[in-house]
Order: structure tokens, then C-alpha cells, then sequence
């Protein structure tokens, strides 16, 4: 699996992921006031933050889900600057380029409901990528099997529990040979019971060695997984750096004061 | 001589708007070549004028007779096609065919649009009331009745100038309906037309009361700048009608010659 | 009703199916064919972010659902001969038809590619997909899903206004209908044998219907 040895970093020491100066603006709401992420590869970056602190729109941005009015983001070799300098077929040619680098995880799943789970899974690589059907499904299966879910290949969407159908996002989202993953909340809209899994599954991925970018609220998987934490508050970043440091003992007050009312909301 | 409801009549103007805006005189490609067949535009469900022989199928009745009979006399085939009444004078004007064969009767408003050519029918209008109902026994009886009239046709006219509430109908048949019923108090038609309906369906609900003191005339309607076409038909009716073939003709549908005074 | 009213009914069966099958039927699959084809692409218009693409479908939908059927039917077969366009009268009542179904479905198609989440489309865009393929593998199989039923109501509709056809000279089966009763005046029995059949063919389309409704319906939750 392509991104699991963390060997996707071009030449010796460039980052896998870097971001300059995300900005962007909702009508008259700024949301990102310049953020810069850097990943390398092989690492687990955590964004946390209050809501509307921009750290979703900076997830969406790296794979240009949000598209930045100013800055520039790039994964591996492929690099886009925005505002985009090409126009119209070009542009998006650029973006889904981009795009190309990562795989998402999204808040709500969103499995594709007239599929079946294995026909989710291969959806990427088959139609888009136009890999031949047969080593996909192998490959298909044996995702399938790395979360834990291969004997549901031919149920439906539908058919399945929360944590189930994350696992299955996740498996998809592999399944296109992603240099990097993104996870917008994956466990957020999870029944309690059900976010181990998931949770779990992220875990064996981190350890694999993928690049991960995750947004989430789930301290103790920050604590234990991610190698750099940033704190975003009104869309700037507040304060980064290893998970310990930031998580245990934060510098800036705004982030005291956040993880102060995570763990003790009244 | 039928009907229809407001949206069509709009819609026919509209489509006269259009059609008057566009290319003058080549609607009249009727006159041309005598190779050419001649084509009436002509309603197919209008006893026993234009109808479809319950046997057979075929298009036959008087006004195709005579329609026949002129083409023959020109020395030109005779075609049809059956339209609803309505859309008969938007399809000729649209060019879809030469002439209306229809009993279209002659009336002033229709003069000022079309050419007609000289008459092959006379009748007389008839006041239609339920049986037994003996308040209505002259045309000027109807003032202040109502009357169910095919909109677009002249006895709405008719009744309206006599001082009657019209209430629009589809077609006799339904009118006739609607005076058993009681929701209306008369209708008037061709004395034609409801002789037939009484003699095909032998209905005893109604009766004629009265007739109106105005003859009608029926001829063969033409696009307005078709003078030619229309005199060319006109004068084959009048060798038609010398000859004593109109008589015959009328003889064969009704047991008696309605088709116009003798010529002379 | 007389036995030779009864007589009347039963001669009539055969010429009002003809009527049908020769007019009412092919008007209505091909029309509702060609409808539904222009009616995608007018949604798809409607829909893009190019300003002039989505104003021509707009003000295409505008005048049909503003104008009466019978309207277009006239302007078409009617009005055009005098733009030196004349056209025979099936395939004007045809072209009217579409027109006209392309103008009501394509709103239905409209609503309907809405209704799907935004996350399906963003799911499909960060696997690669472009936004044609999006359209066709991800979006479109699930509006479908929510189209069925209105688009039904518009097909079932089309049967009843064939019946239009007949002012602009094709023969269908009102025409049929109105043919075989004037000779001998019995209109409402006409137009009723008429009314069963097609009530007939509603009855089949709704069943056709619901069993779509059903596959497509497979996949989601209860």
C-alpha cells in the first residue's frame, strides 16, 4: 500500500504535506486568516479547535473541497497556488490532481447508498482510475478485511451500523492509493459504543505509517496517535507542536481554555 | 356552424395573428396547376354533412358529395382532411389545405376574412325547446332564456341577437342534453342538422318550436386572396346546379332540394 | 342502454383500440422519450454555473408552463407555416409533446438531482470523479430514485393529453371516438369506451410504476 512505508516524500527532506498561507472568506466572514500546515510523511497531525475555528475548511482545503482565495497547497509532487492561474478546463484538471493525493473521510460517511460495499470500495480505482475489475476486487477485499468488514462485501450501505459504514469510508478511501489521508471528524456523529472501531482502525493505519491530517475532538486518540497537534481558534493557528506538549500542557491560555472546557464542560 | 370553449378560440387567434403576419398569397397554391388535387379541409363528425359511414368507415355526406362533384366538374381530384371545427379555418389559412367543405355559413364577419364561393346549401335556422313545453313559439320568444349554442358558430349570434343567454356547447348532441335536463330553456341550429339528430336517434324529448325568419347560406370557404380558386368553384357549382346534379345530390340526403334557389 | 347501443359499443372496440395503438401509444412513448432526454439536459443547464446556459433553460421552462398545451400544439402546427415551416401533423403533435414534457419533467429532474446530499457529490469528488461522471455514476441513480412519482404523474398525464393531437389532425383515439359517434350522435357512450381505455393504460402505467419504486427503493433504509 502506497503510503504506508511514508516513502512518498519527495527526495530526502521535504514534507509530504505543505501548506502556506491558507486564506478564505465566507461573504464578509474570514475564516482562515493564513494557516500553514506542514505534515511529513509517515506523521499524524491533529487539528482541534472550537467551532468555527476554520479547522474543517482547512481539511477541505487541502484536497480543494473549499477552494482558498489565497495560498497554496501540496501533496507529494503535485502543487496548486490559489488563485489558480489557469482557467476553466485547466483549473480543474489542476484540482483533480490534487485531489488525486489524498483520500477523505468524511463526518457522515456518505457511502454511496445504490452500491453495494465492495462496489463502494472499487468505485474509485475501476471508474476513475480505470485500474483492470479483477485486481481491484482482491485488493478491495483485502481492505475490506483490514477493517474488519469482508463478510459484509455484498450487503448495502444501508444494512450497516454507524462504526460499519466509517470503516467502509475509510476502506474506499484507501482503496484509491492516496499518498495521504484526511479525516473530517469520522467519529463525531458515532453512538459512543460504536467510535472504538473506527478509532481503532485509524490507530493500525497510523501505525502502518500513513499520513494522516485529522480533525476531531477525541483527546485521548490525539494523545496517543498523533505526532503534531494544532490548535486553530478564529482562524489562525494558536498553537502547534507534539501532541504532549500542546494536549498536556498548553502555553497560549485560549487553548487552556478550550481543553479546559472539553474535559469539564460545566 | 360548431364550437369549442374559450382557450381554443385564443389560441386561434393567436395562431391568425401568426399566420397573418406571414407570407401573403402562398397559402394559395389551390388555383394552380389542374394536375394538382384539390384539397377541403372538412370536420369528419358532422352528420350528415361530413361523417364516417358507420359501416364502411368512409368519408362521405353532402357536403363531400358536392365537394366531388365540383372537382369533377374542374376536372381535378378531390381530397380531404378532417380537422376539429375549430382549427378548420387556421389549418387553410396555415396552408394545409385549399378550402373548407363544412357547411360553413356565410355570415358577414367570415366575408370579411375569407372568400366564399356561391352557396350550395339554404336552410333555415330552427328553435329547439323540450317537448311540451309551449312557451316558446317564435324566435323573439327566446329573450331573456337561456340557449346552448356552440360558441364559434353563427346561431350563437343568432340567439344572442334575439336576447338569449348563450351557454357554449360542444355540439348539438350535447345541447340537446343539456334541454332535457333543464339547465338550458332552448337551442337553435340548422333545421338540417336537428332533422337528422331526430331522424338517427328518434329522440322524443324535444321537438322543434319555431323556426328563425332568416334563411342561411352555406358555401365553400377560400383564403382571401384566393379570388381565383373560389370563382373557379363557383362556377363549377353553378354548371352543377344548371345541370340539375346539386338537386340530385340534396335529394339523396334529405328528400328534398335544399341546395339553393334554381338557377336561372 | 338499447341493444343497438350495445352493438354500437362493441363495433367500436376495435377501431378505438387502433386509435390507441396507432396514436394515442407511439405519441406518448416517443414524446415522453424525447422529453425526458431534453428535460436532463435542460436541468443539467439550469443548474450550471454559466449564466447564459442557465437563463436559456429558464426562460425556456417559463413559456411552457406559462402557455397552454393546446397553444403549442396551435403555434407549431399552425402558426409555423407561415415562417415557411411547415411540418406533418405527428411529428408537429410530437415535437409539441416533447417541448412540453421536457419544460414540466425538467424541473422534477431539477429538485430531484438537489434532493441528493451535497456529500454524495463531495464523497465522489475526492475519489476523482469529474462532474459528468459524478452526475452519472453517483448523482443521477439516486435522483432517480426521487423522480419516479412525479415523473410518472407527468408520463400518465401525456396518455390524457394526446387527446389533444386531434385538433391538429393526427387520429388518435378521441378522434376515433368523435368520428364513430356522429353518424349516429352517441357521443358520451363514445367518449366513454374511449375514457375505459384509457383508464386502462393509466391503470398499467401506475402499475408499472409502483414496481419501479419498489427496485429502486431497495437500498434505503425503512
Amino acid at each position: 500500500m502506497r503510503g504506508a512505508t511514508g516513502a512518498g516524500a519527495a527526495g530526502g527532506g521535504a514534507p509530504l504535506l505543505e501548506a502556506r498561507g491558507l486564506r478564505k472568506a465566507f461573504g464578509d466572514h474570514e475564516v482562515l486568516r493564513g494557516i500553514d500546515v506542514t505534515a511529513p510523511a509517515g506523521t499524524v497531525t491533529v487539528l482541534i479547535g472550537p467551532s468555527g475555528s476554520g479547522k474543517t475548511t482547512v481539511l477541505r482545503s487541502l484536497n480543494a473541497l473549499e477552494l482558498p482565495d489565497a495560498g497554496s497547497v501540496r501533496i507529494g509532487e503535485v502543487e496548486v497556488a490559489f488563485p489558480q492561474p489557469e482557467r476553466g478546463g485547466a483549473a480543474k484538471r489542476a484540482v483533480r490532481r490534487l485531489r488525486a493525493q489524498s483520500g477523505m473521510v468524511f463526518q457522515s460517511h456518505n457511502l454511496f447508498p445504490h452500491l453495494s460495499v465492495l462496489a463502494n470500495v472499487v468505485e474509485g480505482p475501476v471508474v476513475v482510475q480505470r485500474r483492470p475489475r479483477e485486481e481491484v476486487r482482491a485488493e478491495a477485499v483485502a481492505l475490506l478485511e483490514r477493517v474488519g468488514l469482508a463478510d459484509k462485501a455484498e450487503q448495502f450501505p444501508f444494512q450497516l451500523s454507524g462504526g460499519q459504514q466509517q470503516r467502509v469510508g475509510i476502506a474506499r478511501a484507501l482503496a484509491i492509493r492516496p499518498e495521504l489521508m484526511l479525516f473530517d471528524e469520522p467519529t463525531s456523529a458515532l453512538d459512543p459504543e460504536l467510535v472504538g472501531e473506527v478509532l481503532a482502525v485509524m490507530r493500525d493505519l497510523a501505525a502502518e505509517g500513513w499520513t494522516m491530517v485529522v480533525v476531531t475532538h477525541e483527546m485521548r486518540f490525539a494523545r496517543q496517535v498523533a505526532d503534531e497537534v494544532l490548535f486553530l481558534d478564529g482562524g489562525v493557528v494558536v498553537e502547534r507542536g507534539p501532541a504532549e506538549a500542546v494536549l498536556a500542557d498548553p502555553r497560549e491560555e485560549r487553548t487552556q481554555r478550550f481543553l479546559r472546557r472539553l474535559t469539564d464542560p460545566l | 356552424m360548431r364550437r369549442r370553449t374559450l382557450g381554443t378560440l385564443s389560441a386561434l387567434a393567436l395562431t391568425g395573428l401568426l399566420a397573418a403576419c406571414g407570407g401573403e398569397g402562398d397559402t394559395g397554391a389551390g388555383s394552380g396547376g389542374a394536375e394538382e388535387p384539390l384539397t377541403f379541409g372538412t370536420e369528419g363528425t358532422y352528420a350528415p354533412f361530413s361523417y364516417h359511414d358507420e359501416q364502411t368507415d368512409e368519408l362521405v355526406g353532402y357536403d363531400i358529395d358536392v365537394a366531388e362533384a365540383v372537382g369533377e366538374e374542374l376536372g381535378r381530384e378531390v381530397e380531404f382532411s378532417e380537422n376539429t371545427w375549430d382549427a378548420l379555418m387556421a389549418g387553410m389559412e396555415a396552408g394545409r389545405y385549399d378550402g373548407v367543405a363544412n357547411q360553413v355559413s356565410i355570415t358577414p364577419e367570415r366575408e370579411a376574412e375569407y372568400a366564399f364561393s356561391t352557396p350550395y346549401t339554404v336552410s333555415t335556422g330552427v328553435v329547439v325547446t323540450r317537448a311540451g313545453d309551449t312557451s316558446i313559439t317564435s324566435l323573439a320568444d327566446v329573450a331573456g332564456k337561456t340557449s346552448a349554442q356552440s360558441a364559434t358558430s353563427n346561431w350563437a349570434q343568432t340567439a344572442t341577437d334575439a336576447g338569449a343567454q348563450v351557454e357554449a356547447v360542444e355540439g348539438f348532441a350535447q345541447a340537446a342534453t343539456l334541454l332535457k335536463q333543464g339547465r338550458v330553456d332552448v337551442t337553435i341550429n340548422d333545421n338540417l342538422a336537428v332533422l337528422e339528430y331526430l331522424k338517427t336517434t328518434g329522440d322524443t324529448g324535444i321537438e322543434i318550436a319555431a323556426e328563425t325568419p332568416d334563411t342561411t347560406q352555406q358555401a365553400f370557404v377560400f383564403p382571401k386572396e384566393d379570388t381565383e380558386l373560389a370563382q373557379q368553384v363557383s362556377d363549377a357549382l353553378e354548371s352543377l346546379r344548371a345541370d340539375g346534379t346539386l338537386a340530385e345530390i340534396s335529394q339523396k340526403w334529405f328528400g328534398e332540394d335544399v341546395s339553393g334557389p334554381a338557377a336561372g | 342502454m338499447d341493444a343497438g347501443t350495445w352493438q354500437l359499443v362493441l363495433d367500436s372496440l376495435g377501431p378505438l383500440l387502433s386509435g390507441l395503438v396507432l396514436g394515442t401509444i407511439p405519441l406518448t412513448v416517443i414524446s415522453f422519450t424525447l422529453g425526458l432526454v431534453l428535460a436532463l439536459v435542460v436541468a443539467l443547464m439550469r443548474l450550471s454555473g454559466v449564466r447564459v446556459l442557465s437563463g436559456l433553460a429558464r426562460a425556456y421552462v417559463s413559456v411552457i408552463r406559462g402557455t397552454p398545451l393546446l397553444l403549442q400544439l396551435f403555434i407549431i402546427y399552425y402558426g409555423l407555416p407561415s415562417l415557411e415551416v411547415t411540418i406533418p401533423a405527428f411529428p408537429a403533435a410530437v415535437i409539441a409533446f416533447t417541448l412540453n414534457v421536457g419544460g414540466y419533467a425538467s424541473e422534477v429532474i431539477r429538485s430531484a438531482i438537489l434532493a441528493v446530499p451535497r456529500g454524495q457529490t463531495e464523497a465522489a469528488l475526492t475519489i476523482g470523479m469529474d462532474y459528468p461522471t459524478t452526475m452519472r455514476r453517483i448523482v443521477l441513480p439516486q435522483a432517480s430514485r426521487v423522480a419516479v412519482p412525479p415523473l410518472s404523474n407527468t408520463l400518465i398525464s401525456l396518455v390524457k393529453d394526446t387527446s389533444l393531437a386531434s385538433t391538429i389532425q393526427v387520429t388518435e383515439l378521441l378522434r376515433r371516438a368523435q368520428e364513430i359517434a356522429a353518424p349516429t350522435f352517441e357521443f358520451f357512450v363514445l367518449y366513454g369506451v374511449a375514457a375505459v381505455y384509457y383508464w386502462v393504460v393509466c391503470l398499467v402505467l401506475s402499475f408499472a410504476q409502483s414496481r419501479v419504486e419498489t427496485r429502486l427503493n431497495r437500498y434505503v433504509v425503512r
